[in-house]
């Protein structure tokens, strides 16, 4: 019969919680008693056998679904009205957000740009979004027939990109959670649209840059602005994203903007 | 395992920073389903124990004392609440795949599936207090200690119940012709 004693020093050196003192009376003991060596090798068999069975992923949108049951953030749905957070004139007229909001805006923002010349002054364009209906009773019009919402679900940024139209303007809404400092860059073709404003939903901190065809956010944690374009032309066009964060490409998407009719 | 990370963005939890809570639960959300999953099995179960987990760590946040471990205290209220499940639903010890209809397997590679399916069937085959030891121990990669705090058990008592399962486990395995 194997003694207790036995059975906790085989454990203790199976599970590395032994001591040097413990291994040499481990390893007396299974000199003595060729049983306890038999023992020692049946429970290491088990342990190799379980150091095999690798750790299950789990399953895609869990994470989301446990922040949003335990974080409630006010993310907007697409059935459900646009929170007063978000404040836009009803027409996006932006020297009137520029006088409205720069002020503020410009606290918080850092405003650049890079590449070959384009539109290098952008801080009349930046401002903070007030409702989008205005004094408007109608909708939101979603982007396509299904509308457009990607959502993002990795460990290191999580959260939901919204595209639709108001306005004649194509507004991607972000509305992302991050770990780590993560740029997002979006590139599109400045032919078939224009870059016409960002707005930062309430204490957001954001840095833009822009450059011709290509436009580069960045946030320490939370990215929750919008970026406003206007189409040129009734030809669709896509705007792809990029999401980086230490030079590494974390994720990317398409955003398709459909031809208008 | 971040130990002063974790008490900080408890802290900053405490403060009303959802944030990091958000932070929290990217960082644990992996090991807390796989030992709902090694637990339970089924992965809808796993699903809910986990949601569940997390939910109830978000409300006894104010309660949870920093010179415990906080995964310790998460991996407490997980393997609880895969226990409470498992009572709840009066699961049988003798577990067999075909007699379970509709269970959902995770993804796994077709080496893993072999294996896991043999293993998770032996796990099954023993008590939800054994099955919670050999989890934190092979799964969660727990100290005795850490079981001790998270079972609320001594862990002389971790021990003794440590080798007792295995020793389960093992004639289960040995049965199916794994070892």
């Amino acid at each position: 019969m194997t003694d207790s004693r036995s059975i906790e020093l085989i454990q203790a050196r199976l599970d590395g919680e032994i001591s040097a003192a413990e291994r040499q009376e481990l390893e007396s003991r299974l000199q003595a008693d060729p049983e306890l060596a038999g023992l020692e090798q049946k429970l290491a068999a088990l342990t190799d056998v379980l150091a095999r069975v690798e750790a299950v992923e789990p399953p895609a949108g869990l994470r989301r679904r446990i922040i949003s049951a335990v974080v409630p953030s006010p993310r907007r749905s697409n059935a459900t009205p646009v929170p007063p957070r978000w404040r836009l004139p009803q027409v996006f007229g932006y020297g009137m957000a520029a006088a409205f909001g720069a002020a503020v805006a410009a606290i918080a923002l850092q405003v650049g740009s890079f590449g070959e010349p384009g539109r290098t002054d952008v801080s009349a364009l930046i401002g903070t979004m007030s409702s989008y209906r205005g004094s408007q009773a109608g909708q939101q019009t979603s982007v396509g027939e299904s509308g457009q919402r990607i959502v993002l679900d990795s460990a290191a940024l999580s959260g939901s990109i919204d595209t639709y139209s108001r306005g004649g303007a194509v507004i991607l809404e972000f509305d992302l959670a991050a770990i780590q400092p993560v740029e997002i860059m979006a590139d599109y073709s400045p032919s078939r649209l224009s870059f016409s404003g960002f707005a930062r939903s309430g204490d957001a901190v954001a840095s833009l840059n822009t450059g011709p065809g290509q436009l580069r956010m960045s946030a320490q944690k939370d990215h929750r602005y919008a970026l406003l374009f206007n189409p040129d032309g009734q030809a669709g066009s896509i705007i792809e994203l990029r999401f980086v964060a230490d030079g590494r490409l974390l994720d990317k998407q398409s955003v398709e903007i459909p031809a208008t009719d | 395992m971040h130990i002063d990370t974790d008490i900080e963005l408890v802290r900053q939890c405490r403060n009303g920073d959802g944030h990091a809570f958000e932070l929290l639960i990217g960082k644990y959300e992996k090991p807390i389903y796989n030992a709902a999953f090694r637990m339970l099995r089924d992965t809808s179960d796993a699903e809910d124990a986990t949601q569940t987990a997390f939910m109830k760590a978000f409300e006894k946040l104010d309660s949870y004392k920093p010179e415990y471990r906080f995964y310790s205290w998460l991996y407490r209220i997980v393997i609880n609440e895969s226990i409470n499940l498992l009572n709840g639903r009066h699961q049988s010890t003798e577990l067999d795949e075909e007699r379970i209809p509709d269970r959902h397997t995770p993804e796994i590679s077709a080496g893993q599936s072999q294996l896991n399916t043999t293993m998770q069937a032996a796990l099954m085959a023993i008590s939800p207090d054994y099955r919670a030891v050999i989890v934190m121990k092979h799964f969660l990669e727990c100290s005795y200690l850490e079981i001790s705090e998270a079972l609320d058990i001594p862990e002389k008592t971790v021990k003794s119940r440590l080798f007792t399962a295995r020793r389960l486990l093992r004639d289960r395995l040995a049965d199916s012709g794994l070892l």
